[in-house]
């Protein structure tokens, strides 16, 4: 790419910034965060049977349990109770959980040790109304006892976490969310299964 | 442009280019304040940003209409079964208003009003929710909307320009929360008001009881 | 032709030979790396895939159970038979992302019935589990029996020899523009022949 003398000369130092600049631009956007790391929630810790705070929420989990199925109401009064089967196993996580700033909704997520996330089954499954807090509206300072039921796999709940986030759907970005660490070792596990059932009573009508 | 390969910061090179250099400085300025003095617009839309401090004596404007709080009763432990979960019993609070509609406000658009109970703390309690409250403050015959109110054989009746009309609000508030330093709020769609965003805010007269 | 009668004297000039020269490169070069070959048709027959197997497209580890027809699908009230008559698809899905956010809404894109047996797709109506007739939340790495409902069109038989078709999913860790995770669809995998039965085999109803 040389020229004669007469035309255009070549600034070597404006050729060399340009190609060092374009060669910076890469690297940049190779190796910026990625858009997830970006709006990442902010991350709160805690463990189970202490109150851990957010930015407009609070819980405290009590205790885990383990079952196989739950037998529930029938959907009308004078229908036969229904069963209610894990595609896993049922882990039930009993909490107390208050709104502090404003009504919403509270939704949670397990987490187990290889980073596989599963959401706290919704509101109609176990349809349980008061005890499944899943999709369920919280008041401002009125606390909630009840809990979230959570279908997982049997293998992942060693060393499992639980995350609790504000809002339906996904963690929002720069959000709170709080990771409480369910203490699940082999020892606790081993317990947690030895006292589960293959069938949870959780009939509130006597008429079945 | 056959410019010498030296240093371009010639003596006077400020001056021969203050021209470009203060629009430089101008637009560079703009590009920051603009997309805030945007986002700010965009905020007082969606949701109540720009407070009207109403005082408890006579009627406050807000929005063509004049307004006014015309009595407060405050319950300790009557809030049981409200939310959509079982709960400790918690305080029910009402507050009842009066409106007087300005020539454009029909009962339609004054139906539009929301409101709203908040701390100095920043606690916010919309006004008749979760549904039961709502409810329950018809059940016990007070009128929910802010513009019109239950006839006879489920038609309506509006409020009238220029003639007070009653409304109530019910809050749930949680048991051992006192009344005092607690303020009322009332809000149309914040899109919709004058400027956008606008709310009127009440300081919560004592209760009647 | 008048095209190149200009090319001798373009050709004497340096900065137009240069360009010509290049022009012949790119064109050789995209001759050698396959670009004038015929483009590889979307409808080319994908592999066949019978009840029973488990097919693994990316996203999802799928095993198509078995098909039905039906007034009411399952988990419709009673009231509203005959109305429709609708093409049940029962399958084990299994979800091999790492979450389950937005996995069911994927399933019901890759999933289509080709309602002439080999073309024309079309996606479900509705999915729900097959126990309990709720919205399937596909948790990862459990498998879940998922009914995908499909509706016939008034008038038109029952398809003989019904197909479905599922879709391959590849997942992205950083897309270019904003460097977001996603899974895209990536191309026809298998073609589902599955005769219709009266009823799946004594498995959930």
């Amino acid at each position: 790419m040389s020229a004669a003398p007469r035309h255009l000369p070549i600034r070597w130092t404006l050729v060399t910034a340009t190609l060092c600049a374009l060669a910076l631009i890469v690297l940049l956007r190779k190796h910026q965060p990625s858009y997830e790391e970006k709006v990442a929630p902010l991350t709160v810790a805690g463990t189970i049977g202490a109150p851990v705070t957010a930015r407009n929420f609070e819980v405290t989990v009590k205790r885990l349990k383990l079952a196989r199925a739950y037998r529930i109401d029938g959907r009308y009064s004078g229908d036969p109770s229904q069963v209610v089967r894990a595609d896993g196993i049922w882990l039930s996580a009993l909490l107390e959980a208050t709104a502090t700033r404003e009504p919403g909704f509270l939704s949670a997520q397990l987490r187990t040790r290889d980073g596989r996330l599963y959401a706290a089954s919704g509101g109609d499954r176990p349809k349980l109304d008061g005890v499944n807090l899943g999709e369920t509206s919280l008041a401002t300072g009125i606390p909630a006892s009840g809990a979230y039921f959570f279908d997982v796999p049997e293998a992942g709940l060693e060393g499992a976490s639980l995350q609790f986030y504000w809002g339906l759907g996904a963690p929002s970005g720069l959000d709170h969310l709080l990771d409480i660490d369910l203490g699940l070792d082999a020892r606790a596990l081993a317990e947690l299964r030895d006292q589960a059932v293959p069938e949870l009573d959780m009939r509130t009508r006597t008429d079945q | 442009m056959n410019a010498a390969a030296r240093p371009s910061l010639l003596p006077g090179w400020w001056r021969r280019n203050r021209g470009w250099l203060a629009g430089s400085v101008l637009l560079g300025a703009l590009a920051f304040y603009l997309p805030w003095r945007d986002s700010r617009a965009e905020r007082a839309r969606s949701t109540p940003s720009h407070r009207i401090n109403a005082d408890n004596t006579g009627w406050s404007d807000y929005e063509g209409s004049g307004w006014r709080i015309a009595g407060v009763e405050f319950e300790p432990g009557a809030g049981k079964a409200v939310a959509d979960y079982p709960h400790a019993p918690g305080s029910l609070l009402l507050v009842h208003y009066q409106v007087t509609p300005g020539r454009e406000a029909t009962g339609k658009l004054l139906d539009r009003c929301r409101g709203r109970l908040v701390d100095a703390a920043g606690r916010r309690w919309p006004a008749n929710e979760p549904y039961k409250l709502g409810r329950r403050l018809r059940d016990r015959g007070f009128n929910d909307s802010c513009g019109t109110r239950p006839g006879e054989s489920f038609v309506r009746i509006e409020a009238s320009p220029g003639q007070a009309f009653d409304f109530s609000h019910a809050f749930l508030l949680p048991a051992g929360t006192r009344p005092e330093g607690l303020r009322a709020e009332i809000f149309f769609p914040p899109s919709t008001t004058t400027p956008h965003g606008s709310y009127l805010s009440f300081p919560l007269p004592p209760s009647a009881r | 032709m008048t095209l190149f009668d200009d090319l001798g004297v373009l050709w004497r000039r340096r900065y137009w030979r240069a360009a010509i020269i290049a022009a012949g490169v790119a064109t050789l070069g995209v001759l050698l790396l396959g670009g004038f070959e015929r483009a590889v048709s979307a409808a080319k027959d994908r592999p066949d895939s019978p009840a029973g197997r488990r097919i693994e497209t990316g996203a999802f580890a799928l095993t198509p159970l078995c098909a039905w027809t039906t007034d009411l699908y399952p988990g419709q009230p009673q009231g509203m038979r005959g109305r429709q008559r609708f093409l049940v698809l029962r399958m084990q899905v299994e979800n091999l992302a790492y979450d389950w956010l937005a996995m069911s809404a994927l399933l019901a894109k890759d999933v289509v019935w080709l309602a002439d047996g080999r073309t024309d797709p079309r996606q479900p109506k509705y999915t729900q589990r097959a126990d309990d007739h709720t919205l399937p939340v596909l948790q990862p790495a459990l498998p879940v029996q998922v009914d995908l409902i499909w509706e016939l069109p008034a008038g038109t038989a029952a398809p003989r020899q019904p197909a479905w078709g599922v879709y391959r999913r590849r997942h992205v860790e950083r897309g270019y523009l904003a460097g977001d995770e996603f899974w895209v669809q990536d191309g026809a995998a298998y073609r589902l022949p599955i005769a219709l039965t009266t009823q799946c085999d004594g498995r959930v109803q």
